[in-house]
């Protein structure tokens, strides 16, 4: 699998020759697209790391107006937040990719960022703006799915997710098949896909990390806590101190009962990637450990990169939501912020954090539709089979709550720092 | 002239048209459960263990007939053989095959097809394989470690998978510079020797070895040749002669907008049977194209298209035409010292260009099977 420096420059003069050979046989001069972009796109795709950024920026002190080079640091950008976290990368993107002007790539790189700040409905125009212009393009179909996905229309998003696979097998098709198996409740299945994920060589040693972390989620999900911890280590093993397998220990070290070194872990993490999720994990990790004074600061935290999220066009209604039910706080605040979310995006997951807004907050039966909503895909996700059981018991049906307790134990009895204890208690 | 041609295209296309970049759902941003965090770059090109560089056959030393099917093309030094075992959709998990298909009765349909299958690579790389003739199996085994010579064998049928030499040998350069006038850029008019651009690389490689009868049908000797790969029941791939979809099927990449589509995918998704309906023309439209390099040094074009079509029933459909009875090369099947593109360079461009001057591989080959050089370390 020859994706190496070496032969994308023979994959670029193979072009450029097919290039020339086209322009012959067609009688007239190969056509019409600047073949710098394609360069810059060859070392993009072989060579990206980090810091590449630097370099577009410098090119664009020279040529400020370069559509290639906007475009390709309107997409650096996005891979720059993945790594660092810094939401700022966000905005410095959709400036570029405005500047860029028009084209399939930018079309397609404006929806890849409308999907990564969750706003699925301008991703969904975009991609198919996208797909207008190339009908083919895996990463508008990417976009197309992730969009669809979010707007809880699945059936559609499957299918963008299949036809992406079939057009480009690659980590990024292979995880969304992924994530849609996991959608569906088959997590042996979604695993088997990111292992053929793992057989294609990537380009970029830091997208077979990312594909051995989620395989990582898959069997921590799963409550599998030493197959995540191997996953987690593989991920390790090709990227060394790659924050995000370094959090996904954190998680089994915590599930595990070791919280001091979890605690330690996601410290260092969360200074390098500012995720809320990662900062959420320290807070409860602090809570359960009886670290009062440290949790309140690393709540404090959370709030700080949520903020930071927002002022960077990232709709963070969900999590804000989930965090104040979690902690039974401004419960009423969070029911409207769920509604909206939920407006927003109407998927499995804002399905279930407004069954559980709506159930702490007393109104169970009309969380109950909704956490029945949420289970529709057969997911096999202990927290939502939790919701489901504190909602059966709001409703007085108390057998019905052990079942469903019952059942998010045996999917995971780790799913939660806060929740396992109560769901075990009312699984008795 | 070869279907990795098709690889760099694909690459291209991918890469210039369609953002390779998806910088997807990155973040972790705003819920825990719902993000998908899948990395944001889709290297183009689609799977290159599917995407099918080279078909050779020929007659052995042994009589028998020696089938070679290769993929994943430009590999570089030292990298162990990949063959895909089975591609993932959301409900359902497809299995690859790698098929040599024959005709031996003329129509352009496949009457024998030779289908290997690949499990999932151990720890070293090493992937069991089974081999079956119309879905019976012949001889199953596994494939080689690197630089090894592991050989399945059952009764008179041999088959090895695993890294080798590409036995491919082709200026590639001097074809990227045919239009230049510059000295020494193109291989037009060369004198001497040049350089091989897959001189260093390796391929993954199919080689089976089987006795002809197991191919022909009674009373003839004579075979037709074609490859593909195809996931469940769907065709990924194909090629009989080499350099027939590179050269004859528009697929240029940088074609301006409104020109015509490229027919390449429709063309690796069809079977030889239907090649002269659906793609005639291409082939002849080429040739035209072709066969006026050389009339401006007096051709005489009054027979161009008696020629050209008689070319163009030649060419299609492409099918890799065989006698297993006779040890002559190209076009009598392909060996894997026969330099297939001076072959096809003088028939194609009228005799305008006759070689590219690279005239053999950078190993040689072996005398006994799997008969590829070893891989380059």
């Amino acid at each position: 699998m020859p994706r190496g420096l070496s032969t994308a420059a023979v994959a670029l003069c193979a072009a450029a020759a097919v290039a020339l050979l086209g322009g012959v046989l067609a009688g007239g001069p190969a056509a019409a697209r600047p073949p710098d972009d394609s360069r810059l796109l060859g070392e993009l795709l072989s060579g990206l790391e980090t810091g590449r950024t630097a370099d577009y920026v410098r090119r664009l002190d020279q040529q400020p107006r370069a559509a290639g080079t906007l475009t390709l640091l309107g997409l650096a950008y996005q891979q720059r937040f993945r790594e660092t976290g810094d939401p700022s990368y966000l905005s410095r993107s959709e400036r570029a990719l405005r500047e860029a002007g028009a084209g399939g790539l930018v079309t397609a790189g404006r929806a890849a960022l409308a999907a990564t700040r969750h706003d699925f409905r301008q991703a969904l125009v975009l991609a198919r703006e996208a797909l207008r212009a190339d009908p083919e393009s895996p990463a508008a179909l990417g976009a197309l799915g992730d969009a669809l996905a979010g707007l809880g229309r699945y059936r559609e998003a499957f299918a963008a997710f299949d036809r992406m696979a079939e057009l480009a097998p690659s980590i990024a098709s292979y995880s969304r098949v992924a994530h849609a198996r996991e959608l569906i409740g088959r997590p042996a299945a979604a695993a088997e896909a990111l292992e053929l994920a793992l057989e294609l060589e990537p380009t970029v040693p830091e997208y077979a990390a990312a594909a051995l972390v989620q395989l990582g989620r898959v069997y921590a999900n799963s409550g599998r806590i030493g197959d995540a911890r191997r996953a987690y280590r593989r991920a390790l093993a090709r990227v060394p101190g790659y924050v995000r397998a370094e959090a996904g220990l954190a998680w089994v070290e915590a599930a595990a009962g070791d919280y001091a070194s979890s605690a330690r872990r996601l410290r260092g993490v969360v200074d390098r990637l500012p995720l809320p999720e990662y900062a959420i994990r320290l807070t409860e990790t602090l809570e359960t450990a009886g670290r009062r004074a440290e949790a309140e600061r690393a709540e404090r935290l959370v709030e700080a990169i949520e903020r930071l999220l927002r002022a960077n066009g990232v709709r963070t209604e969900l999590q804000t939501a989930l965090f104040d039910l979690d902690r039974g706080h401004r419960l009423a605040g969070a029911l409207a912020r769920a509604r909206e979310a939920h407006r927003a995006a109407p998927n499995i997951f804002s399905e279930d954090v407004l069954a559980w807004a709506l159930a702490r907050n007393g109104r169970c039966g009309e969380a109950l539709a909704y956490s029945r909503r949420s289970l529709r895909l057969g997911t096999r996700d202990a927290l939502l089979f939790f919701h489901r059981g504190m909602i059966e018991r709001c409703l007085g049906r108390r057998a019905e709550a052990r079942t469903w307790f019952r059942r998010a134990l045996a999917v995971n009895p780790h799913f939660s720092l806060i929740w396992s204890p109560v769901a075990a208690r009312g699984a008795r | 002239m070869r279907k990795s041609w098709l690889v760099a295209v694909a690459l291209m296309t991918a890469a210039v048209a369609t953002a390779a970049f998806m910088g997807t759902t990155g973040p972790t941003a705003a819920v825990g459960a719902d993000h998908l965090d899948a990395p944001g770059l889709t290297p183009p090109g689609g799977d290159l263990r599917t995407d099918i560089t080279d078909v050779y056959a020929y007659r052995a030393k042994s009589g028998r007939t020696v089938l070679v099917l290769n993929v994943n093309g430009l590999t570089k030094a030292g990298r162990q053989a990949a063959f895909a075992s089975s591609t993932p959709a959301v409900r359902r998990t497809q299995r690859v095959v790698y098929n040599l298909r024959v005709d031996n009765n003329g129509d352009a349909r496949g009457d024998v097809t030779l289908a290997v299958t690949f499990g999932r690579p151990n720890a070293g790389g090493v992937q069991s394989m089974v081999v079956k003739r119309n879905g019976k199996t012949i001889v199953s085994g596994r494939t080689s470690a690197f630089g090894d010579v592991r050989v399945n064998r059952s009764g008179a049928v041999s088959a090895y998978a695993g890294m080798r030499d590409d036995p491919f040998f082709f200026d590639l350069n001097g074809f990227i510079n045919i239009l230049s006038t510059k000295k020494d850029e193109s291989f037009l008019g060369c004198k001497g020797s040049r350089p091989d651009a897959f001189k260093g690389t390796n391929v993954s490689s199919i080689v089976l070895e089987l006795p002809a009868a197991m191919l022909t049908r009674a009373g003839s000797s004579a075979i037709g040749v074609w490859a593909t790969t195809n996931r469940g029941g769907v065709q990924i791939d194909r090629m009989g002669r080499p350099a027939i979809a590179t050269v004859f099927i528009p697929n240029n990449p940088f074609e301006a907008k409104g020109t015509e589509p490229s027919q390449r995918n429709k063309y690796n998704a069809s079977a030889p049977a239907s090649d002269r309906a659906k793609f005639r023309g291409e082939v002849v439209d080429s040739l035209r194209t072709l066969f006026s390099l050389n009339d401006e040094s007096g051709d005489n074009k009054s027979d161009d298209a008696g020629k050209i079509s008689g070319l163009a029933n030649v060419l299609l459909p492409d099918i890799l035409t065989f006698d297993t009875a006779s040890s002559m090369g190209f076009l009598n099947g392909r060996r894997l010292a026969d330099d297939v593109i001076d072959a096809e360079l003088a028939l194609i461009t009228e005799g305008a260009a006759t070689t590219d001057c690279v005239k053999r591989n950078d190993k040689a080959f072996a005398n006994a099977f799997p008969y590829l050089a070893a891989p380059h370390a």
